[in-house]
C-alpha cells in the first residue's frame, strides 16, 4: 500500500547520520578514495530535525517518487533495513552501525561517473510507527567536509551541513523510505524517488533492494484507461475538447520520452473543467505522478471507418468483433452509453 | 402509608445524584464545545433534579417512575439562533425524542417554550468518558432569548395557578399582548440576523468564527485575524458553494483527520517560529483540505495574494509536494 500525504504529514525525525561518498575516479588507482564514515549520529536540534522531514518530504512526494516493494533478490541494505523497521526497540548505536553499512554498500555500487555526495540516513516515524529514511545528496566539488568530535563519536555537525549541503538551492538525488504500516511484521510500505534522472536509476532501487510497486506495463496501463474513460463519460466537454485532450494522449503515449508526468499531462492537455476529477480518479486508482512509459500498442490501435455519408466509426481493436461490414450497411452490437451532440 | 414508588425514587436519587453530577457536568461540555465549533453563540447551563422537584412531578405524573423520566438531568440552551443549535445537538448526541413545544399551542394562542430534545451519547462519543454505555438521558430545552423571557416570567405564574381567577381581565389582556411582541420580536431578530449574517463580511466573519473554534483546539498560538479575512474571501472561490460548503468540508476533514491534525500542530509548536510562516492561521486546515483535489487551482489563487514559496512550506507540512512547479 502506497504511503499517503497524511502518512507523510505525520513523519517525524529522531536520529539522522551523514556519510561522506566522494567521487570515485578510478579504483585501480593506488590512491584510492575512501567514503567518509561518521561514527557517531549528528547531533540535531529540533528546527533541524524538521529541515530534514521537510527535505524528505519534498523529495519522497515530488512526481518523481515511485511506491516501491522490496525486491525478490534482496540486496544487504534491504535486509537491514526490514530488520531496523520491525524491531520493537533500536538503540542509536544500532543505527548508526547499520546507516555505515548503507554508506558502505552506495559506495561499492557507485560507478566512477557517480557524482560525490552524502548519504543521510534518517531514524524516523510515521504515524508514530517506526521509519527509515536515506537521503544521497549532493556535494560540491572540493567542499571541505571534516568529521569533529572525540575519537570513536567522531561526527558531521549540522553547523557545517547547513552551510555546504543543506542550502535553499540543495537538490534530493535520491531518496527512500520505509515506513512500518502495520503491528504485524513486514508490514512495510516504501517509496523511493530520483530526480537526477527521467526514471529512477537502477542502482539506486538495487542499492535499496527494491522494485517498482508496479510495472510500467501497468501503470501505463491504469494511466491510459483512467484517463479515456473520465473524458468519454466528461459532459462538460464538447466533441472538440475531447478530441483534443484524446490527441494529446496519443502523441504522448508515441513520444521518445520514457516517462509520464501525469500532473504536467493533466495541466497542459486537460480542460480545466474536468482536471480534479482526473486527478481523483488517478489517485483512486493508485496511479503514480511519474511512472516510466511502456507501449500498450493494442489499446492505442483503432480502425476507424468512414461512410459516403461522413459518418465515422472508431473501433477499438479489443472490440472489432463487434462490428459488422456490408456493403450496403454497418452494423454495431453494442450498448449505447452516452448520446450527444457537438456544440 | 408510604408510596413505594416515590420511596424507590427518593433512594435512588441520592445513589446517583453523584453520578448524574458528572454526567450533566460532561453533556453541558460536550454541548458547549459543539456549539462552539460551529460558532454558535449560546449559553448553556445545566442542573440536575433536585430531590424535591423530582418528588413533586412524580406525585403530579403518577403514571411515571424514577427510571421513566428523561429530565433527571436538564441542559438548557439560550441562543438565537436555536433551529441551528437544534441541528447541531442532533448531530452531536443520539436524538431519542424530539418535542417542538409551540407546535401544540395553535395559531390563536400564545405562549411558546422552544424545543425539548431527549438526548443519550453515542456509542463512539469521543467525550463521552465512562458515560457512554450507561444509557444516560438528558433533556436538553433550545429556547431563543425571547423565549426565554417567557418561560421565565410564566413559570412565576405557574405556582399561582389558584389565583389566577383574581387576576383582572385587564392584566390577562397586557400579559398576552406583550407574549406577542415578544414573538414578534423573535422573528424579526430572527430573520434580521439571517440577512445580516448572508452579508459577505459577516459571512466571513462567520466562517473564520468557525475555523478559529477547530483552530483553537490544536494550538493557542494567535493568528492575524486581517490575514484570515483576506486569505479566505480569495480561497472562497475555489469553493463551488462558497464559504458554507469551504466550512462544511473543513469540518469533515477535521473529524476525519483529527490525529493527524495534531500531531502536525504539535511538532511545529516544538520550534519558536514554524518553517512555513502561515502555519499557525486558521486558514491553514482549509489550505488542508484544497491540497487533496485542488491542488493547482489553489496556488494559482494563492500565488495572487502571497509569494508561492509560502503555500509550498505549508503543503509540505501537511505531506504534500508542489516539487513539480517549484522552481
Amino acid at each position: 500500500m502506497p504511503l499517503t500525504p497524511d502518512d507523510y504529514a505525520t513523519l517525524e525525525v529522531a536520529h539522522a547520520v551523514f556519510h561522506d561518498l566522494p567521487k570515485q575516479w578510478a579504483r585501480n588507482r593506488d590512491d584510492a578514495i575512501e567514503p567518509t564514515l561518521s561514527e557517531a549520529e549528528t547531533p540535531l536540534d529540533e528546527p533541524g530535525r524538521q529541515h530534514i522531514r521537510a527535505k524528505l518530504v519534498e523529495t519522497l512526494r515530488s512526481p518523481k517518487a515511485y511506491p516501491v516493494t522490496f525486491s525478490p533478490h534482496p540486496s544487504a541494505v534491504s535486509n537491514s533495513v526490514r530488520e531496523y523497521v520491525n524491531q520493537a526497540r533500536s538503540t542509536v548505536a544500532d543505527f548508526v552501525e547499520r546507516s555505515r553499512l548503507y554508506a558502505q554498500e552506495l559506495f561499492a555500487l557507485q560507478g566512477a561517473v557517480m557524482s560525490a555526495g552524502l548519504l543521510c540516513v534518517v531514524s524516523c516515524n510515521v504515524n508514530r510507527r517506526a521509519a527509515l529514511g536515506l537521503i544521497k545528496i549532493e556535494r560540491e566539488e572540493g567542499a571541505q567536509l571534516e568529521l569533529s568530535g572525540a575519537a570513536g563519536a567522531r561526527t558531521f555537525t549540522l553547523a557545517m551541513l547547513d552551510n555546504l549541503v543543506f542550502t535553499k538551492n540543495t537538490k534530493l538525488f535520491k531518496a527512500g523510505l520505509f515506513a512500518k504500516v502495520g503491528p504485524e511484521a513486514d508490514s512495510i510500505a516504501a517509496t523511493a524517488s530520483d530526480i537526477q534522472l527521467g526514471s529512477m536509476a537502477h542502482y539506486w532501487l538495487e542499492f535499496l533492494g527494491c522494485q517498482k510497486e508496479r510495472e510500467a506495463r501497468v501503470e501505463t496501463k491504469a494511466f491510459f484507461e483512467a484517463l479515456v474513460q473520465e473524458v468519454n463519460r466528461a459532459e462538460d466537454l464538447n466533441a472538440l475538447e475531447k478530441y483534443s485532450v484524446y490527441e494529446a494522449l496519443l502523441v504522448e503515449m508515441r513520444s521518445r520520452r520514457r516517462a509520464i508526468n501525469t500532473q504536467q499531462f493533466i495541466r497542459e492537455h486537460v480542460p480545466a473543467a474536468i482536471q480534479d476529477k482526473i486527478r481523483t480518479r488517478l489517485r483512486e486508482g493508485g496511479v503514480a505522478n511519474h511512472f516510466d512509459k511502456d507501449n500498450i500498442k493494442r489499446s492505442l490501435r483503432r480502425k476507424i471507418l468512414r461512410t459516403e455519408h461522413d459518418i465515422h466509426v472508431i473501433v477499438p481493436q479489443d472490440s472489432d468483433d463487434r462490428v459488422e461490414v456490408e456493403e450496403d450497411f454497418l452494423t454495431v452490437r453494442d450498448t449505447i452509453v452516452r448520446v450527444g451532440r457537438d456544440s | 402509608m408510604i408510596d413505594p414508588r416515590l420511596e424507590d425514587a427518593r433512594r435512588k436519587h441520592a445513589d446517583e445524584f453523584e453520578l448524574l453530577s458528572r454526567f450533566k457536568t460532561n453533556a453541558e461540555l460536550s454541548t458547549k464545545l459543539a456549539l462552539a465549533a460551529r460558532s454558535i453563540e449560546a449559553v448553556v447551563t445545566g442542573r440536575v433534579k433536585t430531590l424535591d422537584s423530582l418528588l413533586k412531578k412524580l406525585i403530579r405524573k403518577p403514571e411515571h417512575t424514577y427510571e421513566s423520566l428523561s429530565d433527571k438531568v436538564g441542559l438548557r440552551v439560550i441562543s438565537n439562533e436555536a433551529p441551528q443549535a437544534c441541528e447541531t445537538i442532533r448531530g452531536r448526541f443520539h436524538c431519542v425524542r424530539e418535542e417542538d413545544k409551540s407546535a401544540g399551542l395553535g395559531a390563536d394562542r400564545l405562549g411558546y417554550p422552544g424545543t425539548h430534545l431527549d438526548i443519550e451519547l453515542l456509542p463512539d462519543d469521543p467525550e463521552g468518558g465512562e458515560f457512554v454505555h450507561m444509557g444516560l438521558r438528558a433533556e436538553i430545552q433550545v429556547r431563543t432569548y425571547a423565549q426565554h423571557a417567557w418561560c421565565d416570567v410564566s413559570h412565576r405564574f405557574d405556582y399561582k395557578k389558584d389565583a389566577e381567577d383574581y387576576i383582572p381581565q385587564k392584566l390577562k389582556r397586557r400579559l398576552m399582548l406583550t407574549v406577542g411582541l415578544l414573538e414578534i420580536a423573535d422573528l424579526n431578530l430572527l430573520e434580521v440576523s439571517n440577512e445580516i449574517n448572508a452579508l459577505p463580511p459577516f459571512q466571513l466573519d462567520k466562517t473564520l468564527n468557525f475555523l478559529e473554534g477547530l483552530y483553537f483546539r490544536l494550538t493557542a498560538r494567535s493568528p492575524d485575524r486581517e490575514l484570515s479575512r483576506i486569505t479566505l474571501a480569495a480561497l472562497a472561490s475555489l469553493y463551488a458553494g462558497g464559504l458554507p460548503e469551504m466550512q462544511a468540508r473543513v469540518d469533515r476533514l477535521f473529524e476525519q483527520k483529527k490525529a493527524m491534525l495534531r500531531q502536525v500542530f504539535e511538532r511545529n509548536e516544538r520550534v519558536p517560529e514554524a518553517r512555513a510562516a502561515l502555519f499557525f492561521q486558521p486558514e491553514s486546515l482549509v489550505i488542508c483540505d484544497l491540497l487533496e483535489d485542488k491542488r493547482d487551482a489553489l496556488l494559482e489563487v494563492w500565488a495572487k495574494i502571497i509569494p508561492e514559496e509560502e503555500l509550498y512550506r505549508l503543503a509540505n507540512e501537511f505531506g504534500y509536494s508542489y516539487g513539480d512547479v517549484e522552481s
